[in-house]
């Protein structure tokens, strides 16, 4: 009896010590020129901060967790007149089964918006979605295994960056809107690792739409996409390891197509095809 | 001769009102079921409240109610070993004016309040008011804080083992720095919410399942939660 009592008492305990972090930090702050930090350390843990602004001063949101199952929200928003954009977002967590979700909604006329994400760990998820504004960039940053990272974006100017470093990563991209890459701005993944998957999509119209797409895997068995449409599309895709497969589709417009592979067992596949144009 | 005496009654009155500017009160009461209450107006006041149990098992309340008007003044209290729970432990301080503090001098006779259970409502109008206690927490076992402050340029300070705290701003430029200290348990909570603009907020829990809002309406405000 007196056993089974230590054992019982050693479950509670252990449960207890499962669901002992818990914390919770809410931010909410309505104005212009708002910073908001938070920092947690522990495990199940939740962060969500949002911010609006009447577009006459920038937003800064920053989150950091440490430990695992934690949650971090941020979402920036902007109305009304003006061209004070520059809202940052950026989200850290180093553990596993954690969630970063960053969300910045902007007019069309607010530049600058940028978000930033990194996770170091396991079975993280990390998602970045950008909403009107121009001039936007994401970036993503995943080190370890069976992280996914989603980014997508419809303002013009926009650049998405999505850096994996480990095994069984998935990385996904869409970009939509007019000019991207008319400034130089890319659609950039670079996986390093094994069984990684990457996927971009990308498609918009305007005079200096470059759309310009590139995807660099470095190790074995990754499989990568590129689904383009409109205006000046380039796409490149390098591999570098064993039993790669790339697809590229390019629809509308000019196309350019590069795809390098080196090592063995790989396979490639390019259409090219005129579509409807923008 | 009645009427002299009412002259020079008349006299001392209006000379008491003008020397009521500078005033001292101290209330010390010790056993069980206190009440205080002072209440100050002028300049350069000082109220200080001490209920204590004197030492023994209590049974009892404390209830301490101090309000000020006026600029310069200060507030001290000490409310101790009141184990509440039906017993209850409840101070309330009003300081309508500038330059106020609520405060002691040192560690040893800081602005405490310790006792499960325990109330502690301050009301700030005006500007350049502050709060904070010299020896660390100013409430220990598991207590409640709510603060209302109606001004600018305001320093809060305010650090409590277990507990709740709820900070209401209406001003520019103020800052608070609410700590939170799960040392006998968790379940930490803050509330603040801002109106006003270039004010700072910063919330610090330890220990686990605490949960902290920070609701902010105003310009280059700055809001930063560390939780671990």
């Amino acid at each position: 009896m007196k056993r089974l009592t230590t054992l019982l008492a050693a479950i509670l305990f252990t449960t207890g010590m499962v669901y002992a972090q818990s914390n919770t930090a809410a931010v909410d702050q309505n104005g212009d020129n708002q910073t908001a930090n938070a920092t947690q350390v522990g495990s199940t843990n939740d962060v969500d901060i949002d911010q609006l602004s009447d577009n006459t001063g920038p937003q800064n949101a920053t989150a950091l967790q440490t430990g695992a199952g934690n949650s971090a929200t941020i979402n920036q928003s902007q109305t009304g007149g003006g061209n004070t954009g520059t809202n940052n977002a950026y989200i850290e967590q180093l553990g596993d089964d954690n969630i970063s979700t960053q969300t910045q909604v902007a007019p069309g006329y607010n530049g600058g918006q940028k978000v930033w994400g990194l996770q170091d760990g396991t079975a993280n998820q990390l998602t970045q979605t950008i909403s009107g504004g121009y001039t936007n960039s994401l970036r993503a940053e995943q080190y370890g295994t069976e992280n996914i990272a989603t980014q997508s974006a419809n303002g013009p100017y926009a650049d998405g960056n999505v850096y994996q470093d480990g095994t069984a990563n998935v990385a996904d991209q869409s970009l939509t809107g007019s000019n991207n890459g008319y400034g130089g701005a890319i659609m950039l993944i670079n996986q390093l690792g094994t069984e990684n998957y990457a996927s971009q999509t990308f498609a918009g119209s305007g005079l200096g739409h470059s759309n310009n797409g590139e995807i660099y895997q470095d190790g074995f068995d990754n499989d990568a996409w590129q689904d383009g449409s409109g205006r000046n599309l380039n796409s490149v895709l390098t591999q570098t390891g064993d039993l790669n497969m790339s697809m590229q589709t390019q629809t509308g417009n000019d196309h350019s197509s590069v795809v390098t592979q080196m090592g063995n067992n790989n396979s490639s596949t390019v259409n090219q095809s005129s579509g409807s144009g923008s | 001769m009645k009427r002299l005496t009412t002259l020079l009654a008349a006299f001392l009155f209006t000379t008491g009102m003008v020397f009521a500017q500078s005033n001292d009160a101290t209330i010390n009461q010790v056993g069980d079921d206190h009440e205080a209450e002072i209440e100050q107006v002028g300049l350069t006041n000082t109220a200080y409240v001490d209920q204590t149990d004197g030492g023994g098992a209590s049974n009892g309340d404390a209830f301490a109610d101090i309000s000020q008007q006026g600029d310069n003044n200060n507030v001290n209290l000490n409310q101790r070993a009141f184990f509440g729970f039906p017993d209850e432990s409840h101070a309330t301080i009003t300081q309508v004016g500038n330059n106020n503090s609520v405060e002691g001098t040192s560690a040893t006779s800081a602005f405490y309040q310790n006792q499960p259970g325990g109330i502690l409502e301050v009301s700030m109008v005006g500007d350049y008011n502050r709060l904070y206690s010299l020896r660390g927490e100013a409430q220990k076992n598991k207590n409640e804080f709510f603060l209302d402050i109606l001004g600018s340029d305001n320093t809060i300070g305010m650090e409590q083992e277990g507990g709740s705290g709820d900070v209401t701003i209406t001003g520019d430029l103020n800052n608070v720095t609410l700590s939170q200290l799960g040392n006998n348990g968790p379940f930490n909570t803050a509330m603040v919410d801002i109106m006003g603009s270039e004010n700072g907020v910063s919330v610090t829990q330890t220990m686990d399942s605490n949960a902290a809002t920070v609701n902010v309406t105003g310009s280059y405000n700055s809001a930063t939660i560390s939780q671990n």
